[in-house]
């Protein structure tokens, strides 16, 4: 059948603030002007179970600025960890109203961190053998109940609504590096449509610690790991103070990826990626996995 | 917002739950009342803080990702045969679906932990998120953008909210959307009880799921699949398709409240259906029927019950609601796409599923109850309502189908 009903206008977004965590820093200039200059994050891991291995790891981040209650920092894994001090700079002084703020997110794997579920295994197991009544017995007093929550992917986004107060249309796309900028992409159509008056977009994500390790090897990635959250503020494309102004592209599985140039200096960082490779490169990015759809958006000086 | 937009239309629909094995067997239980509760029997759950969960009858797999693909291709076969050949080069297709990770089963992993063996690359593909995405996407052709949305229990909803969004673009010309889950597994069941979120109300499981009732005491875990053909509206007219009903709306919105809980106030509730409402031009007299989230728990009950009548203000009273997880229990990541199907078959049909259980209602739940018995009553517009762990909602408004718009 022909179609011959293809979209209109492209939708654009402005971005008028960025907020970044990642293993060169939490300032977007400090990071680029780091990388420019040859810098790299990638260090030893003092990670147990992986003797030598290196990643371009976070120090951090102090979420105490951005908490209500400190003792929520728990329940947050690793990439709501990264999460919440990008998106609160990214916010920044926007003076809107947080009750229709649309929050965009792309998380990939999302750990409970800690060793919790290492603890609970071995209280619920027999030797290589789940024991049931050990799980209802000294099992059930080690699993921490809020566990299975701490590991969905919808975290990232549920702690920045909770933190932040913000209360807009919103979602979580997970997959490889394609799904911050799905988030992105869905961000920029949100805002330019008119579904809510601004929206913070971008991803998390953390490949540092033993399992990703281990997931990484068993999937033969090469190159460094990484982690870093990466966070824009879109706003009408005509709003004051832009920065740059972002478009959709195309997506789908018959758009070829570039290959982003941040992970030397930055490990790969999963959702994040694409994202991360957009505001350091400054330029288009096409972004996404051989098996997977890819995303393209455009990248507009003003 | 509704102006010259595109119109997208259903035409397929294929589920698989705890009460049958397609789309009519399980439409067939809702009406009779039946419940898809019984004792756990996939695994001895005898010592476990609770034993009965709603089960997809026979479903088993290496791992719980193999079964998601399982649901997955049942549910994608009935939907795809339900639409008939779809005329669409490959580029002009895509795939949103609604899913979790797979949780690998406790028994391997402590072996694993022990014997440092690792899980085949197939294994840990299906444990991901996208894996019944990318299997879809494989299955159909698609080459359009695919995407999977995890927002737990609104992961398929917003699916659907996808799809209806990038057909209304133009960014493709149909969209196969949906959702699935498996979480019935000991760590699961444990840890949800641990929560206080699981009904132990285990003397008879098949009233354990009362959504509403003064006596309810938490949700049922339940496993399913469900899967929406979507399509231009225009272009499935013009392949001689038959369109079962209208997504004519979505809204979606984050509760910036707690990780477990909902506000009392319903207020991100009712912010997600005013947002679907007015997407689809419409008013809240337009609305004849809400197939609510309704999980049983105290809090989501008389928190949507409050954000009901918030989004619909005189007319909160009047229009008719039911939770149809009183019967499947509730399918988390698959609970929007089955749900929005049920709701779907309701608007199509002209008869509303009841919420069984439902013996005492609530005085904090006061709504027009579709309570224990079917309702036939002609079904304009209806809203499916999902929403998850986190604070994530999701409201999608279905309407019968007309080609003048009404």
């Amino acid at each position: 059948m022909s179609t011959d009903r293809s979209s209109a206008a492209p939708l654009r977004a402005a971005v008028t603030a960025v907020g970044i965590v990642c293993a060169l820093g939490e300032d977007l200039d400090e990071v680029r002007a780091r990388i420019a200059a040859g810098e790299s994050g990638v260090r030893a891991l003092d990670i147990e179970g992986a003797p030598g291995a290196t990643g371009a790891a976070v120090e951090g981040p102090n979420l105490r600025p951005w908490l209500t209650r400190r003792k929520d920092a728990r329940l947050m894994a690793r990439p709501s960890r990264l999460l919440l001090p990008a998106a609160a700079r990214a916010l920044g002084d926007w003076a809107g109203d947080r009750e229709g703020l649309g929050l965009f997110f792309g998380v990939g794997r999302e750990p409970a961190d800690g060793g919790e579920s290492n603890d609970a295994l071995s209280a619920m197991t027999d030797g290589a053998r789940l024991d049931m009544a050990r799980l209802a017995g000294r099992g059930r007093d080690l699993y921490p109940p809020l566990l299975p929550l701490k590991s969905l992917p919808n975290m990232a986004l549920a702690h920045v609504s909770i933190q932040l107060g913000i209360r807009g249309p919103g979602g979580t796309f997970t997959g490889g590096p394609e799904a911050g900028v799905q988030a992105l992409r869905d961000g920029i159509a949100a805002v330019a449509e008119g579904r809510c008056p601004a929206a913070l977009a971008g991803g998390t994500d953390a490949w540092v610690d033993a399992g990703a390790l281990r997931d990484r090897a068993r999937l033969g990635r090469s190159g460094p790991p990484g982690e870093a959250a990466v966070v824009l503020r879109l706003e009408p494309a005509d709003a004051p103070g832009a920065l740059f102004i972002l478009e959709r592209g195309r997506a789908g599985l018959d758009v070829p990826p570039d290959e982003p140039e941040h992970r030397a200096a930055l490990g790969s960082c999963g959702a994040a990626d694409g994202v991360l490779s957009l505001v350091i490169r400054q330029g288009d990015v096409i972004v996404g996995e051989a098996a997977g759809t890819c995303c393209e958006v455009r990248w507009i000086p003003c | 917002m509704s102006g010259e937009r595109r119109r997208v239309v259903v035409t397929g629909i294929g589920m698989i739950t705890p009460l049958g094995a397609d789309a009519p067997s399980t439409w067939e239980a809702l009406l009779a009342g039946k419940s898809g509760i019984q004792r756990i029997r996939r695994f001895d759950a005898s010592t476990l803080p609770v034993d009965f969960a709603a089960e997809v009858p026979g479903l088993t797999g290496p791992d719980q990702g193999a079964m998601k693909i399982t649901l997955i291709d049942r549910a994608l076969d009935e939907a795809l045969a339900g639409a008939g050949p779809l005329p669409y080069p490959g580029e002009r297709l895509g795939v949103c679906m609604g899913s979790e990770a797979a949780r690998p089963d406790l028994g391997v992993l402590a072996k694993r932990v022990k014997t440092r063996e690792m899980p085949s690359r197939d294994e840990m593909w299906r444990a991901t998120p996208r894996a019944p995405t990318d299997h879809v996407a494989e299955r159909v052709g698609a080459l359009g953008p695919t995407s999977t949305v995890s927002t737990a229990c609104t992961s398929s909803s917003q699916a659907i909210g996808e799809g209806v969004l990038r057909i209304r673009r133009g960014e493709v010309d149909a969209m196969i959307v949906g959702g699935v889950d498996v979480l019935v597994d000991p760590v699961m069941v444990t840890g949800f009880a641990l929560l206080g979120a699981l009904s132990t109300s285990g003397d008879d499981p098949s009233a354990a799921s009362r959504p509403f009732d003064r006596a309810r005491d938490g949700f049922v875990l339940g496993e399913g699949a469900g899967v929406l053909v979507l399509e231009d509206a225009e272009l499935a007219l013009r392949r001689g398709a038959t369109p079962l009903v209208e997504i004519r709306g979505w809204g979606c919105s984050c509760n910036a409240y707690r990780i477990t809980d909902s506000p009392p106030d319903g207020r991100g509730a009712a912010q997600a259906m005013a947002a679907a409402i007015d997407d689809a031009g419409l008013s809240p007299t337009d609305i004849d029927y809400i197939n609510a989230h309704g999980t049983s728990t105290m809090m989501n009950d008389s928190s949507e019950t409050r954000g009901i009548h918030t989004a619909f203000g005189d007319s909160g009273g009047r229009v008719s609601v039911s939770s149809t997880k009183s019967m499947t229990g509730h399918l988390v990541a698959a609970c929007g796409a089955v749900e929005a199907i049920i709701t779907a078959l309701a608007v199509r049909n002209g008869v509303m599923p009841p919420t069984i259980n439902l013996d005492n209602p609530d005085p904090a739940c006061d709504l027009n109850h579709v309570a224990n018995e079917a309702r036939e009553q002609p079904v304009r517009h209806a809203l499916t309502n999902a929403f998850g762990f986190g604070g994530s909602n999701g409201s999608v408004l279905i309407s019968r189908w007309q080609e003048e718009l009404g």
